[in-house]
Parts: structure tokens; sequence; C-alpha cells
């Protein structure tokens, strides 16, 4: 190939704008790949956030409603009243499985300020007469309104509610309180979503010695030297190492945040994060959230691809077509030009350059027939004053 | 005879026997060399920048060294 012809210039120009072209594509495949997994997983920690929010705010509902009915009832009220232990087990301790079958697994009765302490406590009923000092307890003796919220135990996180009992004369007799633990949050969480959950807990409100304690009764290894601010309580998966988080929980936006993608064999994740907050509004934990977005993925990379193989072939193609409309209407016919120019100089006077277009090259075929019937009249007076002498 | 006009024998001899064609070849070789074979005659007169310039051009397009 001659790269001084019009002609290669044209074609790398061409290639090059092809090469160009498809690298855009490329690039612009991947920045949609990009923002549709950030887009992914922060829909998956926004909804999980929100499914979070309504779980939440069904079991305070649920709570409320089983305090509804249990303070109603004369005998426990005139019980709890009289503060007969005894007579307060007996009767609700029956209950206690129904409730705990429905997720509700502490229960307690609490004296009334200001000694404040757990008088029964029916999950544990052999354990009683401790000051739990909490943000709970002091927020209903100041309100004898119900509290509600989530709450950081120094094992783990919990949904409470807690709630004055009055008696008869309208005397508040105490505290009623139920609590749920979140682990049953996470697993209705993934039946409804398929995403994998985690619960960290930062380490500023948990009890070291009571998470090694806790760890070896339950059975459970002792994580806590995993991460350095915070220890995962609960997970959905067996697979802990998909839980990475590097930043300070304290500082979580509220609505969450995105991490980043990530591979594992084939499969392909995003990750968020939301934080849990406790009833009285410390960020003292979070939810980790982990989509499988493989399915996604796989359909993005496959139209990806589709994309990139159109383009390749459209550009390819249209590169032909240039070249080919170029080679019929501009080099061909400058070829010709040439060879007719060539051939006048070596002898053939007689052969004409054909014209039917009014073009550009047209317009130069035209000329250069003017010039070759001017050169071949100028060579016919010089042949014949040559043969005149 | 001229230098040039052997040059000019050497030329279409080169044509014949290579089968060549000669209209094409002798425009070829008069554009190289700046003049038109036509009227190059035994009378010629040599002129030696015209012969080197001929001789060059048969070389270029024929590849034969004249």
């Amino acid at each position: 190939m001659n790269f001084k012809s019009i002609q290669a210039k044209v074609l790398i120009a061409l290639v090059v704008c092809g090469v160009l072209g498809t690298g855009c594509v490329v690039g612009l495949m991947h920045y949609f790949t990009v923002e549709n997994s950030k887009a992914l997983a922060t829909e998956a920690a926004t909804s999980s956030q929100k499914l979070f929010t309504i779980l939440e705010a069904r079991e305070i509902s649920k709570m409320t409603a089983a305090t509804d009915v249990l303070i109603a009832d004369p005998g426990i009220r005139d019980a709890f009243a009289a503060k007969d232990r005894d007579r307060l087990l007996a009767l609700t301790a029956p209950l206690y499985p129904q409730l705990k079958s429905e997720g509700i697994t502490n229960w307690m009765f609490h004296t009334p300020e200001p000694d404040m302490t757990v008088f029964v406590r029916l999950h544990n009923p052999t354990k009683f007469g401790d000051h739990l000092n909490r943000f709970f307890d002091k927020e209903v003796a100041r309100t004898h309104a119900l509290v509600s919220g989530n709450e950081l135990a120094r094992a783990g996180f919990a949904v409470r509610i807690i709630r004055p009992v009055y008696d008869s004369k309208g005397a508040v007799t105490g505290y009623v309180e139920f609590g749920e633990e979140l682990d049953p949050f996470m697993r209705a969480m993934k039946a409804q979503t398929g995403n994998d959950y985690g619960i960290l807990l930062n380490k500023k409100f948990v009890d070291r010695q009571f998470w090694a304690d806790s760890s070896a009764t339950w059975k459970r290894r002792d994580n806590w030297d995993d991460h350095a601010g915070f220890v995962v309580e609960g997970s959905t998966t067996g697979n802990e190492k998909i839980i990475e988080f590097q930043g300070d929980l304290a500082t979580l936006p509220e609505h969450g945040t995105v991490l980043e993608q990530y591979q594992d064999g084939s499969s392909h994740f995003v990750r968020g994060i939301f934080p849990i907050r406790d009833a009285a509004g410390n960020t003292v934990g979070a939810m980790f959230v982990v989509k499988d977005v493989t399915a996604v993925y796989t359909s993005m990379r496959k139209t990806q691809n589709i994309l990139l193989g159109l383009t390749f072939v459209s550009l390819a193609g249209g590169i032909l077509l240039l070249l080919t409309f170029l080679n019929r209407f501009i080099f061909r016919r400058l070829q010709h030009i040439l060879t007719a120019a060539t051939r006048l100089v070596g002898g053939d006077f007689e052969t004409p350059i054909k014209t039917d277009s009014d073009d550009e090259v047209g317009k130069l075929e035209q000329l250069f027939e003017q010039f070759r019937n001017i050169f071949v009249s100028v060579l016919a007076e010089m042949s014949g004053a040559q043969a005149k002498k | 005879m001229s230098q040039t006009y052997d040059l000019k024998m050497l030329i279409e001899s080169t044509i014949t026997a290579k089968g060549l064609d000669a209209t094409d070849v002798r425009g070829k070789i008069a554009l190289k060399a700046g003049r038109l074979l036509t009227f190059i005659s035994p009378t010629t007169p040599d002129d030696p920048a015209g012969v080197e310039k001929l001789k060059q051009a048969i070389k270029d397009v024929l590849n034969i060294s004249a």
C-alpha cells in the first residue's frame, strides 16, 4: 500500500475513527456497568433500610398490641400491683412460650421508680431484682408513656417496647417490657429480598468481656478481633468474609452508603450499609447488605458484548461502504485521468476522457479532456511543421 | 545516430521483447524524462542532461540499465 496516497490516509483516518468509536462504546458500557452496579447497591441498601423500618414498626405494633391485652387482664394487673411475684409468674408464664414463638424473646416487669428494678423476668425467672439503668427505663419513668426502639444491650441488638402499668386508681404500679432480637429480622429480610445481611455492632457500645463470655456460652467463635471498630453480631451467610467495612459506623449517613462491588469466583456482588440507631438516637450499629448481582451483571456484560459487536460490525461496514463510495466516485476516476495522461504522453492521442458527471472530479475530467484536445492539436501542428522542414 | 535515439530504440525493443503495453510504457518514461519519445529521431541532438534523465527513466520504468 502506498501510504502517501489519499486513499491510504483516508483508510488510516477511518480505522482510527473506528478504534476510537469502539473504545468510546467500551468505555461508555463500562461506565454504565459501574453506574448500574452503584444503582443496584443503592437500591439494595435503601430498600433494605425501608424493609427494616417496616419490620421494626410491625414488631413494635405487635408488641404494643400484646401489652394492651396483657395489662387489660385484671388478674395480671392486680398481681403486679400487689407485687405478688409468684402469682404474676403463675399467670404469665403459660403465655410466654406462645409469645416466644412469635419472636418476643424478652419479657420483663419492672418496679416503679425510684427503685425501678426487674421484678419478673419471664425469659429468666430466677433472675430478678437487678437495676438495668438504661435509656428505656429513664425515658419511660420520665414520660410515663410507651417508649420503643432499638437497644444495644451488652451482647446484642433488640427492638423493645416498655410502657407503664396502672392500677384501678390510675397510679403507676410499674412497667412491662417486651423485646425481640434482630436476628429474625435478618432472616425475614433475606427471605423477602434474597440479599444477605449482617448486623455490625459498634465496639464502643459492647462490653468486651461479656462478648467473650456469651460467645463461649453460645459456642460461637469469638470474632471480636476480626474488625477494628465493630463486631459482627450475626449474619445470614456463613461467609463473614463478604462483610468488609473500613469506615466508622458512627459517621454513616442517615440513609446508608454504597460500598464497592466485588467478585467471588464467577459471582458478582454489591455491598451497602445503613446505620441502626438506638432509641436514644445513637448510631450503635449498622446493617450490612450484600446483593448478588450476578444475573444482572451477566446480562449487562452480554448486552455490552452485543453492543460492542454491533458497533464493530457497523463501523467496519461504514468504513467499507465509505471506501467503496470514495473509490467509485473519486479514486478510480482520478486513477483513470492519470492513466489517460500517461497514455496520451505515450502516444495514445485517440482515446478521449469520458465524463458524464458534473461533480468536482467530473469538472477535472472535462478540463483534462479540453487539455488533451489542445495537446493533440499542438502536437499535430508541430509534426506538420517538422515534416515541412 | 544520436545516443538519445539509441535509447529510444532500446525502449522499443524492450517493449517488444517483454510484450509490454507500448503506449503506457512510453508515457511513463516520457513523463519521467520530461520529453516526448515521438519527437526523438536519428537526428535528434544529444543533450547530456536530457540523456541522463532518459536513462534514469528507463531504469525506473523498465528496470534495465542503459
